[in-house]
């Protein structure tokens, strides 16, 4: 059974596999290079099931207009009276369901492996930041600290970026455990067993849900400063009082922002986008902290009719 | 116990399904990303004993020229931004602003003037993702702008006109704390001269412009860039029979450091050299800069926007120095704006602001002093 993960956690034993192995390897020379290696290869590893992902979501929109346009026909059959029309579009839509369960198969297992490689680059890119923390209070020289300040800094914004894109997707499986179900053979034992498992399942959907309010706290604090900075440039620009006419340029406030260096190939996400996605995970955290809630509660109950 | 794990890989499943068939539909959907309708009044005040090449009357009494008017304006505005496809590799955001502003101006001898001025931009932005290595950014614009009943100085306004202009950039991802950008651009602008103000027509341009940056850092960030531009004034006489024309070309180099966190803070300071092919216009010039935006206490925030310019010209001469409209172009200002919001959807601002700008003669100034009360208006859901 495993438990859901919660957003910016790191796997404890993989990562202290990581430090020793990059601990023992700092014992050795080129130590630092071969954890870089590491993330190297992880990176090529994430954009190599990032690819994967793409092709699995082109294929799998393919065949799911096919298979939706083969169960219009088939609306359209019994609309207009059945007949051999209808037999033919019971066919298709048969014949059309197969490709499209193996391809919904395929786009979810991709899905789960850029999850997995996504991960994997996490740990290992945290445990070259601490190697590099080390050699940096280690080093003899003030531009050698530089230097390892600036590969700290780009890891650190790799790192955030990482786990936005990470929070982006599912940060939990709220499917409200279906597996946890009543049995016949179930004793009160039993029951309460599974009772206090969906309770805790509920307690870890609470916590999240206070995690992710102040998270949405925190951005929306930032797009009030952004939408004032918008109100005040604008307000000042509008009608050419601060804007030169006779020369072009970028106006005020203008910031072009780097790519993200984490997210490999998409666009950052903005602010509101950011909101929008935590809100709706909320929602989507509140129905399932209810639903187990509900089940639990009937477990509970349960227990007194079988004693 | 028995626990059963295929429903659940199956939930997981659906869920997968339904959150990408969901992502891709949500590609090419239409949003709104911000409208906002901005109500103002104010009071500015004009200063500065000079005439002015732009300004078909000169308003004076038997006592002299006019040295102060001042005027009470009221302003209408609208912006607003619409996010026209919206994926991971690439968007397209297409965004609006006009307004019209209408002055009461007083102290003038011969008349009482009312200026109205009608403004108008829209925006494109395409962001297309290159790769691992960064993106592509492609940029239309449009802006035009045209003021009724203009009032002699020392009220100055800006002519009308309409530009457009088209840009190419890339931005690199950041390689070891450091990122690389890069744009051109192109522009064309047609100053709207009245019958009597063939004048403005000298502005009339198009240029050419290049420009690169290297920045570092993340939320603090540090760049350094350089540009050049060529500008052709095909209405401005060079003096030269063998290059009629007025061709400049403009060198700028600039250091900007930026901070987005909980205040937005960014400073910077540019060094332009321009030269042409007619004396007048050259001139080297430097200019400093701040933009702040920061919360204060009980939800207010305090705005601030500051150009200092300091301009010296290459060669001394006994003619007008700027043609009309050029007043601004090494102009010193500075914003001052405090923000509370009323409501959720509405905020309010109280906005001092300064400018000191060249007149058309060189060297002398004019200054203008304003306040002004702000409200900006959000539909709901915005």
């Amino acid at each position: 059974m495993t438990f859901p993960t919660l957003p910016r956690l790191r796997r404890p034993w993989l990562l202290g596999a990581l430090l020793a192995l990059g601990l023992g390897a700092l014992a050795q020379p080129g130590a630092s290079q071969t954890l870089e290696q590491l993330v190297g290869q992880r990176r090529l590893e994430l954009r190599a099931a990032q690819a994967e992902f793409e092709s699995a979501r082109i294929a799998f929109n393919i065949v799911e207009r096919q298979f939706s346009a083969a169960l219009e026909e088939v609306s359209q059959a019994r609309r207009s009276g059945g007949g051999d029309r209808l037999e033919r579009a019971y066919a298709q839509a048969q014949d059309r369901s197969l490709p499209y369960r193996d391809q919904e198969t395929r786009l979810v297992e991709a899905r789960e492996k850029v999850a997995a490689a996504r991960r994997a680059l996490i740990d290992v890119i945290s445990a070259r930041m601490e190697q590099l923390v080390r050699e940096r209070d280690a080093a003899g020289s003030a531009q050698r600290r530089s230097q390892l300040d600036f590969l700290l800094r780009d890891l650190s914004n790799e790192l955030a970026g990482l786990e936005a894109e990470e929070g982006d997707t599912f940060r939990i499986d709220t499917a409200v455990r279906p597996d946890v179900t009543f049995d016949p053979r179930d004793g009160p034992e039993d029951l309460v067993i599974k009772a206090e498992l969906l309770e805790r399942h509920a307690a870890v959907a609470d916590s999240v849900i206070v995690n992710t309010d102040r998270q949405i706290q925190s951005l929306n604090d930032r797009l009030r400063i952004q939408r004032q900075l918008r109100d005040f440039v604008a307000g000042t620009d509008r009608y050419d009082d601060t804007r030169v006419p006779v020369t072009t340029g970028a106006p005020i406030g203008d910031r072009t922002s780097p790519t993200d260096s984490t997210v490999v190939g998409s666009r950052p996400l903005t602010l509101e986008e950011r909101i929008e996605n935590l809100r709706v995970y909320r929602e989507q955290l509140e129905s399932y902290r209810d639903q187990l809630l509900v089940r639990a509660a009937q477990f509970r109950r349960s227990v007194g009719g079988v004693a | 116990m028995r626990l059963r794990c295929a429903g659940a890989v199956r939930g997981l499943f659906m869920g997968g399904t339904l959150l990408t068939v969901t992502a891709t539909a949500a590609e090419a959907q239409v949003r709104w990303r911000d409208l906002v309708v901005t109500l103002g009044t104010s009071v500015e005040s004009y200063n500065g004993n000079f005439a002015a090449v732009s300004v078909p009357i000169v308003d004076s009494t038997a006592t002299g020229v006019t040295e102060q008017a001042v005027a009470a304006v009221g302003e209408l505005g609208l912006r607003g931004a619409l996010s026209v496809l919206n994926g991971r590799q690439r968007s397209l955001e297409v965004s609006f602003d006009g307004g019209l502003r209408q002055a009461a101006a007083f102290g003038f001898s011969r008349m009482d003037y009312a200026p109205r001025e009608w403004v108008g931009s829209a925006t494109g932005n395409y962001t297309q993702m290159m790769g691992n290595w960064g993106s592509l950014l492609l940029q239309g614009r449009v802006r035009g702008r045209s003021v009724q009943n203009r009032a002699p100085m020392p009220l100055f306004m800006q002519p009308g006109y309409v530009s457009a202009q088209g840009m190419v950039g890339m931005v690199t991802r950041s390689m070891d704390g450091v990122s690389l950008d890069a744009r051109i651009d192109a522009e064309t602008a047609d100053y709207a001269a009245a019958g009597y103000l063939p004048q403005v027509n000298l502005l009339d341009r198009r240029s050419l412009g290049l420009e690169a940056g290297v920045r570092w850092g993340g939320a603090s960030t540090l760049r350094f860039s350089g540009g050049f531009r060529w500008t052709q004034y095909r209405n401005q006489s060079s003096f030269d029979p063998e290059d009629p024309f007025r061709r400049d070309q403009t060198a700028r180099v600039g250091l900007e450091w930026s901070y987005s966190g909980p205040v937005f803070l960014q400073v910077g300071a540019d060094g332009t050299l321009n030269r042409s092919n007619s004396i007048r216009p050259e001139y080297d010039a430097v200019s400093v800069r701040a933009l702040l935006t920061a919360p204060l206490p009980n939800q207010f925030s305090l705005n601030l926007y500051a150009l200092l310019t300091a301009k010296s010209y290459v060669q001394e001469t006994d003619l007008t120095r700027l043609v009309p409209g050029e007043e601004a172009s090494n102009a010193s200002l500075a914003y001052l704006q405090v923000g509370r919001p009323l409501a959720s959807n509405l905020d309010a601002a109280l906005r001092l602001g300064w400018t000191r700008a060249e007149t058309d003669f060189g060297s002398t100034y004019y200054r203008r002093f304003g306040a002004s009360a702000q409200f900006n208006y959000r539909p709901k859901g915005f």
